[in-house]
């Protein structure tokens, strides 16, 4: 749903084709219009179509909405085949609902690569045209899910888990709160009855999260925070070392792993 | 019969798969129109000719609370032929309503992720404890706002078993 002008560019999608499971007619029809790549996309509206699809060929990608026309659970009948195929990045098109966001963590605890894109609030043929030309690396989104979102309590994983998606490039407890149809009072309250420390601080440790593993794939500081929009990158500093980092600390995975249980401890309160 | 009723009924029967097309602009919530197209694609066929045109009304107007003298009126069917007919079957018209009431508003909570307000509001409930009865009332459960997932596809297998049991073929 973001990673505009990420200076770390993802691997590639596959040549392969990419499913699209989206029940909405005018939405496939925009979808279908010519554009980069999009003679990939292959259409299905049901759950028992698309399932037999994925498991033909390798496919590069897959797009989907979390029920079927008939009302069918797409996560759940995909499970399976993403914790078989991790690399393979799952478009989840979505209002962003607590129950959809729930659907989503089971998904990258099976271990997917899910991008969430939200309906009415992000373009989905604009990201699936990113997606297909120059795909964004996932960032750190699905280490947070996994390491962060899955270990909270149930009661406050769906706000976690949106907070890992508004945590880059552009930081914002407003439109955090926003895609939860609340205000950013409400979603305090949220996450302090859940014993969370304040929006703000959860977002600023997840974007901790975003930069250090920009900073161990080899990206340099100064074009983190040009991608941020910042003119410097003091604020970046100060969000690592509220975890007790430095920059020049995140050199190798191993670095950036350690950092996930800081900031577990950083967002409780 | 209400005057869209009379051409959707033919249409929405024999084609099931278009069903979207009949439902005019003002039915409800967008969201509904896929969920009756949802309950016709399953159960359309399901009820003999007789009475399938019942069925069919409820699914394309269960999206709010209709008496069920209107239901049976839309449907052009006398209420007392219609109860006759279907007590044969073991149903109720009002049994049936109630189904197609809980499906949809399963469909708008489930599938297409609505807040909880927005559903009571376009289902012209009033209230969320009539949205929750309503589900109830056809074993959905419902709390702390939320359906649990996959609840409209349960229910759906729930209401189409009824059918068969109903309707042997």
């Amino acid at each position: 749903m973001t990673h505009t002008a990420d200076p770390l560019r993802g691997a590639g999608l596959g040549a392969g084709p990419v499913p699209v499971l989206i029940v909405a007619e005018e939405e496939r029809r925009r979808l279908a219009m010519p554009g980069s790549g999009h003679e990939r996309l292959l259409f299905y509206d049901r759950i028992d179509l698309l399932c037999p699809r994925l498991q033909d060929d390798a496919v590069a990608a897959v797009v989907i909405e979390t029920r079927d026309a008939d009302g069918l659970p797409v996560p759940a009948a995909i499970r399976r085949w993403v914790g078989r195929n991790p690399l393979v990045p799952v478009v989840v098109w979505s209002a962003g609902g607590d129950a959809a966001l729930r659907e989503v963590l089971d998904l990258a605890d099976a271990g997917a690569d899910v991008r969430l894109v939200l309906r009415g609030r992000d373009d989905l043929g604009v990201a699936l045209d990113r997606l297909l030309s120059s795909p964004p690396h996932p960032g750190a989104v699905s280490a947070l899910l996994r390491g962060v979102v899955l270990a909270a309590p149930p009661s406050i994983q769906p706000e976690l888990a949106m907070a890992a998606y508004h945590a880059w490039p552009h930081p914002s407890v407003h439109a955090w709160a926003g895609a939860l149809q609340v205000t950013p009072q409400a979603l305090n309250a949220r996450l302090g009855t859940a014993h969370y420390a304040t929006a703000s601080v959860v977002l600023a440790a997840f974007t901790a999260a975003e930069i250090a593993i920009r900073l161990t794939l080899g990206v340099r500081l100064k074009d983190i925070a040009t991608a941020m929009g910042r003119l410097d990158d003091r604020s970046l500093r100060w969000r690592l070392r509220r975890l007790g980092y430095r920059a020049e600390q995140m050199r190798d995975a191993a670095d950036f792993r350690a950092l996930i249980p800081r900031i577990v401890a950083a967002i409780r309160r | 019969m209400a005057p869209n009723a009379v051409s959707s009924l033919e249409l929405a029967v024999s084609e099931l798969k278009s069903v979207e097309i009949v439902l005019h602009d003002g039915a409800g919530h967008p969201a509904s129109r896929s969920a009756a197209a949802a309950l016709l694609r399953r159960t359309g066929f399901v009820p003999p000719p007789a009475v399938r045109p019942y069925f069919t009304v409820c699914a394309l107007a269960g999206w709010r609370r209709v008496p069920v003298d209107q239901l049976a009126r839309w449907s052009g069917m006398p209420p007392a032929a219609l109860k006759r007919r279907l007590a044969a079957a073991g149903l109720t018209p009002a049994g049936v309503a109630a189904w197609n009431l809980a499906l949809h508003a399963a469909w708008l909570l489930d599938v297409a992720a609505l807040p909880t307000g927005t559903v009571v509001a376009c289902m012209r409930l009033g209230r969320a404890v009539a949205l929750g009865a309503a589900l109830g009332a056809r074993g959905v459960r419902f709390a702390a706002g939320r359906v649990d997932p996959g609840a409209f596809a349960a229910a759906l297998d729930r209401y189409a078993a009824v059918l068969h049991a109903a309707f042997p073929t």
